[in-house]
């Protein structure tokens, strides 16, 4: 039975090949009116949008960017369920608007020819008419429409030329008739229908093409620079310690901004006249819960912010084809190199980050080893405990000491580690990838500000909605662990759950060198790393502030031995702590098997090779 | 007459020209270098390289590529015209 027209809106996808402004299209016609997810079970990500124009709206699909519909990576399989309407979840579509970049149509034109092939009613988008201008190329689009017998439309979404006809197009877009509709198989790819399918492309776009276009001007120029094997490598290193200082030089004051504002509001909850427990609940609990989402959010979105610029630029895929050949010795690629890269100040925007990498085993295997590098929440441990039990000596005067070598070495441990893992994996459970490394180099283009800014807010968003969540409950239950039972003002912390779990762990942690209260200290570390050193200073009742870290040290020199502290750094170096990573690799892979394999095998590493450190120690006499 | 040569893309120098004769690979990666241009009788051009030749930078159907030196040995080409 037909649905009346009045109770839904149409339902068009959006397909596009990577580079050719379809994000830029999307946001700027779904602007903040975005939901983003995962397709189900996969590490793909699905975002829709509503177009809206007066009282009028139309849903927007966006699918992945993709060469074709043939369903080999886990993007292709998901577009295609949406195109040929296999998923049960997926709504059934109206039709599909197709971008392509002008002044690379051939290419292009495949991927519509396949999306024709779908069946469904298919409008074709010639987005960067400016730059197909500029470059001194020329198309026949009217007569592209007769040769598809589809609406073309000609556009430049950054310039905002050609899209009144396009909003025409997608708030008029009629329904289909849904009712008789039965789910079709996906076609197999079958490689002579693909060459005939290319060679209808090249024909098509020689019939249609006026005027060639000209090369990129400034690209080659640049490109000879960049693309330089010395020089490239240089640029690159020199980028990345840009992104790395701006993480640390603009980061550390908004972290610290957000922790004074949250302080201020907890202060202000707890002065009010709520009963016992209320009041410490909401400041102590969720107020401190929240901040501790909230305090990720700078280093995400400086972290994004400069990997949309790289994108958007064009320099992202340089970047990758210039790492590539250094990353294979490590089992992964040349993309896998700024998520691992950015996991040094943190591993959650570095795991978000790596969707750019298409290879699903490439994107695993890339997720799975970036906790082992040593984020920036794991250096306030480390510092209090080298400057507590290395001394300040020198190895080589002015040059090095003891403690910036130990330092370097938890650096190294971290790196061996993420090294090795990524090889057992590549070589065994993630092994033979069909997918060759193929990366386009698009022309070099100005960033879009504005569509950077709608990505920033949708990454946050995505980030608050889903990671947030599992991080707010895992900082309120803490909290409730550590503070009941109370036993009135001068609570111990012993006393309370987390300590007798303190207690209870204790004959486990022993043999490597830890006692209930590091057994208590690793309990918090499971909210945040850093989280260790106020929970150890809460237990040996000592006040712990930057400024003077010196109560802390002492309290700690007194209840630990140097291997003691140094088989607690390499725990530290390698044990699966921060829950919200976990809550963002749930995220990003769609599934807590990842997550709980990671928590497993990265824990079971750290506990044996602490148990190692120590109990080697001792029996070397220096215990 | 004299057969043409066959050599694989590796060969070329930057700025050579050559036609795709045949590629070397089960069908499922044939497709992923068809989606980017990659196919039998298709003209491609050496863009840039590095000195060890990998990884290079091709360019086919209007657009520069990336590729690993050990993909583009499958891809056999012949040289439509001498170095420019």
């Amino acid at each position: 039975m037909k649905r009346s027209e009045s109770t839904r809106i149409p339902v068009v996808a959006v397909a596009g090949n990577p580079n050719s402004g379809k994000t830029t299209l999307f946001n700027l016609l779904t602007g903040l009116r975005q939901k983003v997810g995962n397709y189900p079970g996969v590490t793909v990500e699905r975002k829709e949008g509503l177009f809206v124009q007066g009282n009028r709206s139309t849903q927007l699909i966006d699918l992945p960017g993709i060469y074709s519909l043939s369903p080999q990576s886990e993007e292709q399989r998901a577009a295609c369920e949406v195109l040929y309407g296999g998923a049960p979840d997926e709504p059934d579509l109206d039709g599909v608007i197709v971008i392509a970049d002008s002044t690379s149509l051939e290419k292009s034109l495949y991927l519509t020819l396949q999306v024709l092939e779908a069946g469904h009613r298919t409008v074709l988008i010639l987005n960067m008419e400016d730059e197909l201008a500029a470059r001194g190329g020329s198309i026949d689009v009217r007569l592209l429409s007769t040769l598809l017998n589809i609406p073309v439309f000609s556009i430049s979404a950054t310039r905002g030329t050609g899209l009144d006809a396009v909003r025409k197009a997608l708030i008029e877009w009629p329904l289909e008739d849904h009712s008789q509709e039965r789910a079709r198989m996906i076609p197999l790819p079958i490689l002579d229908q693909a060459i005939t399918r290319r060679r209808e492309s090249k024909k098509i776009a020689a019939n249609v093409t006026r005027r060639a276009v000209r090369p990129h001007p400034w690209t080659d120029r640049i490109d000879r620079y960049v693309l330089h094997p010395f020089w490239g490598a240089i640029i690159f290193m020199a980028v990345v310690v840009v992104v790395f200082q701006s993480i640390f030089a603009w980061a550390q004051p908004l972290m610290n901004g957000i922790d004074a504002l949250i302080s201020q509001l907890a202060a202000g909850v707890r002065a009010l006249p709520l009963p016992d427990p209320l009041a410490p609940f909401l400041a102590d609990g969720v107020i401190a819960g929240v901040g501790s989402v909230l305090v990720f959010l700078p280093q995400i979105l400086i972290v994004f912010a400069f990997l949309s610029v790289l994108e958007n630029t064009g320099y992202l895929s340089r970047a990758a084809l210039v790492m590539d050949k250094l990353m294979q010795r490590g089992g992964l690629q040349g993309k896998s190199f700024l998520p691992l890269i950015s996991s040094y100040a943190c591993a959650i925007p570095g795991i978000m980050a790596t969707r750019t990498i298409d290879s699903t085993r490439d994107r695993l295997a890339t997720i799975f080893v970036a906790p082992f590098m040593t984020c920036s929440a794991r250096l306030p441990v480390y510092a209090l405990l080298i400057s507590a039990f290395v001394p300040d000596r020198a190895i080589l005067p002015g040059f090095l000491g003891w403690r910036a070598f130990t330092l370097f070495g938890l650096y190294a441990v971290g790196f061996v580690a993420a090294l090795l893992t990524s090889l057992v994996l590549k070589s065994s459970i993630l092994k033979s990838d069909p997918m060759p490394f193929i990366i386009e180099i698009p022309p070099y283009r100005l960033p879009q500000w504005k569509s950077i800014g709608l990505h920033l807010w949708d990454r946050a968003r995505a980030f608050l909605t889903q990671a947030g969540t599992v991080i707010l409950l895992v900082s309120v239950v803490m909290w409730a662990l550590i503070s009941f039972p109370n036993h009135g003002p001068n609570h111990n912390i012993e006393e309370s759950f987390a300590g007798r779990f303190g207690h209870v762990i204790e004959p486990v942690i022993k043999p490597l060198g830890f006692d209930w209260k590091i057994g208590v200290g690793l309990l918090s570390a499971q909210v945040a790393r850093e989280v260790m050193v106020s929970t150890l200073a809460t237990i040996e009742r000592v006040q712990s502030k930057e400024s003077d870290p010196a109560p802390l040290r002492n309290a700690l020199q007194k209840s630990m031995t140097p291997l003691k502290a140094f088989s607690l750094m390499i725990f530290f170096a390698l044990a699966m702590q921060c829950t919200s990573t976990l809550a963002v690799v749930r995220r990003e892979t769609g599934s807590w098997k990842i997550p709980a394999v990671m928590f497993v095998y990265m824990n079971i590493l750290a506990y044996l090779t602490s148990l190692v450190i120590y109990q080697g120690g001792k029996l070397l006499g220096w215990g | 007459m004299t057969e043409k040569p066959h050599f694989s893309l590796c060969d070329l120098k930057p700025g050579e020209e050559a036609v795709v004769t045949q590629i070397t690979l089960p069908n499922e990666r044939q497709l992923h270098f068809l989606e980017l241009g990659l196919l039998p009788g298709e003209t491609v051009r050496m863009v840039r390289r590095s000195p060890w030749g990998d990884p290079m930078v091709v360019e086919v159907l209007g657009i520069q590529i990336g590729l690993r030196a050990s993909d583009a040995l499958e891809i056999q080409v012949e040289r439509s015209r001498p170095s420019s």
